[in-house]
């Protein structure tokens, strides 16, 4: 499996040197709002785990991989680790930029540093899992074109059922965990401090690491549930 | 007597094409070449075989084992050699060497080097620079650098030039002598079957014409020519791909002695069939089954 993300990046190796500079150069656009920000880093990091994918198709070498003497599940779960490795790097890439541009633009009262934070770190991580975790079975079972085709659909999809999950915790428990009309209200304003506020308002008694625990078992959850139907999809998809 | 493959009852169906019934087998230290017209099914049997595409029903065994089930074990037995081979332009010749390598534990980096050099395929090169013959070439360095023990190669010979094609053709002779290893690979070129197949396999529609020995092909079967007149609904059953023209007909049998004895006394020759012969007759004649 490791072999697999070697030769991800050993193919690609080329690629991975302008790509620090440009992510750099294309977060400077967005320094005036963290939520921009901390958006347009999900999004770059997402389009660079999108590279591999994309160069594999461009060169049809699924078609080599799939006569390597490894098995389909390792095929799946090596693409993910690939995309796990291109997250962490996002990740680095968007704290040094954040600490970079604060320290240049000290005096234009820009200040990106709340965002170099676990809360920071943790919506960066969320974000960028979570859109590799839903992307990832519809590109095993459509390919690289179709499938980006059909994600935005889908996010819309997610985003409606995550809705409705709120209206009905509304409902329940009379709180809100979506704070879209606040981040509306107050765009400059960073959603981490709401972020965090949630964290300690949700309930007194939960405590910072149970919430944590929570989340991880939540993406674990994903990721499984995620892998298993990228396996099965590509267990039968023509090579 | 081993068989390196074994397929039975393999059906594959697309939407606008099945692979109906195929059954064939392969014993080790033998040749087989793979023939029929574009479209008649032997890339598909060929990715069927290595696991790439999902059969609907039947066996195909590698080795004695199941091609699904001991999926990872057979591919590193197997040399492939896929008819447009797709490596990402920019790499050099030795760093797909070297992903190559990761992946089989039998590679030989010597070998793959001493073939680059056999086969003129300049190891510093980008593969975009390659020419299609050149890239073939490399495909085959790399099928035979993990000492395979099955080569199945689709349409290998395609766009070699006729002094290399000869060699590789001795070079598959040579591999299959220790009588472990087969050869499987899909042709056009008829020539090259006449010279090594030890067994030829005639894939039409999806369906398999025959899959017999070459010797066998030869004896049994025959070309037979004659006039117009010659021919109705009971002497048409006799052949295969009857083609008709305003001179007279040609087509094939399988069965001379019955052909000698239904047309006694008829005006017709029979003569030795060449493979072009069979191809022609049998993908663009009437086909009776």
């Amino acid at each position: 499996m490791l072999k697999l993300c070697w030769k991800d990046f050993y193919i690609t190796r080329f690629f991975w040197i302008p790509v620090p500079f440009f992510f750099v150069i294309l977060l400077s656009t967005f320094i005036f709002s963290e939520l921009l920000f901390l958006t347009a880093a999900v999004i770059l990091t997402f389009i660079m785990t999108l590279s591999i994918p994309l160069i594999e198709e461009y060169y049809r070498t699924e078609e080599i991989i799939a006569s390597f003497p490894i098995s389909h599940p390792s095929v799946v779960i090596a693409r993910y680790l690939t995309s796990f490795f291109i997250i962490i790097i996002g990740m680095i890439l968007f704290m040094i930029s954040s600490l970079f541009y604060s320290s240049i633009f000290k005096e234009n009262q820009i200040d990106l540093k709340s965002v170099v934070s676990f809360e920071g770190g943790m919506l960066f991580l969320g974000f960028s899992l979570l859109f590799t975790l839903l992307f990832f079975p519809l590109y095993f079972r459509l390919g690289t074109g179709k499938a980006l085709f059909s994600f935005p659909a889908f996010l819309i999809a997610v985003s409606a059922v995550i809705w409705l999950i709120n209206k009905i915790l509304v409902l329940i428990t009379g709180k809100s965990f979506l704070l879209i009309k606040n981040v509306q209200a107050n765009i400059i304003k960073s959603p981490i401090h709401y972020f965090s506020e949630w964290i300690l308002n949700i309930n007194k008694g939960i405590s910072l690491a149970l919430f944590i625990l929570i989340l991880a078992v939540v993406f674990t959850g994903l990721t499984l549930v995620s892998i298993s139907l990228s396996i099965k999809s590509y267990k039968f998809k023509e090579k | 007597m081993t068989l390196a493959l074994d397929i039975k009852k393999l059906n594959k169906k697309y939407s606008d094409f099945t692979l109906k019934d195929i059954s064939l087998q392969l014993p080790s230290g033998f040749i087989m070449g793979l023939i029929g017209p574009n479209g008649a099914g032997k890339t598909t049997l060929i990715k069927l075989i290595l696991n790439m595409t999902r059969r609907q029903s039947g066996v195909i065994k590698v080795f004695g084992r199941d091609n699904i089930i001991h999926d990872k074990e057979i591919k590193s037995r197997i040399g492939f050699v896929h008819e447009e081979p797709h490596y990402p332009g920019y790499l050099k010749v030795k760093e797909i060497g070297s992903v190559f390598s990761r992946f089989y534990s039998n590679w030989n980096k010597n070998r793959f080097f001493n073939l680059c050099r056999e086969f003129t395929v300049p190891e510093n090169k980008r593969i975009n620079a390659l020419s299609r013959g050149t890239k073939m070439k490399l495909s085959l360095a790399l099928a035979l650098s993990h000492d395979a023990d099955f080569l199945l190669m689709d349409e290998p010979t395609t766009g070699l030039d006729p002094v290399f094609r000869r060699e590789l053709l001795k070079r598959f002779s040579r591999i299959i002598q220790d009588e472990k290893k087969a050869v499987l690979f899909s042709t056009h070129i008829t020539s090259d079957l006449e010279r090594t197949a030890d067994y030829i396999t005639y894939i039409h529609q999806g369906e398999i014409l025959f899959s017999i020995t070459k010797d066998q092909l030869f004896e049994e079967w025959a070309l037979v020519k004659g006039g117009n007149e010659i021919l109705n609904p009971e002497t048409q059953k006799l052949f295969k791909g009857l083609r008709k023209s305003s001179y007279g007909f040609k087509a094939l049998t399988s069965d001379k002695e019955k052909v000698r004895t239904n047309l006694s006394g008829q005006n017709y020759v029979m003569e030795k069939p060449s493979l072009d012969d069979i191809m022609f007759l049998l993908s663009k004649g009437e086909i009776n089954a």
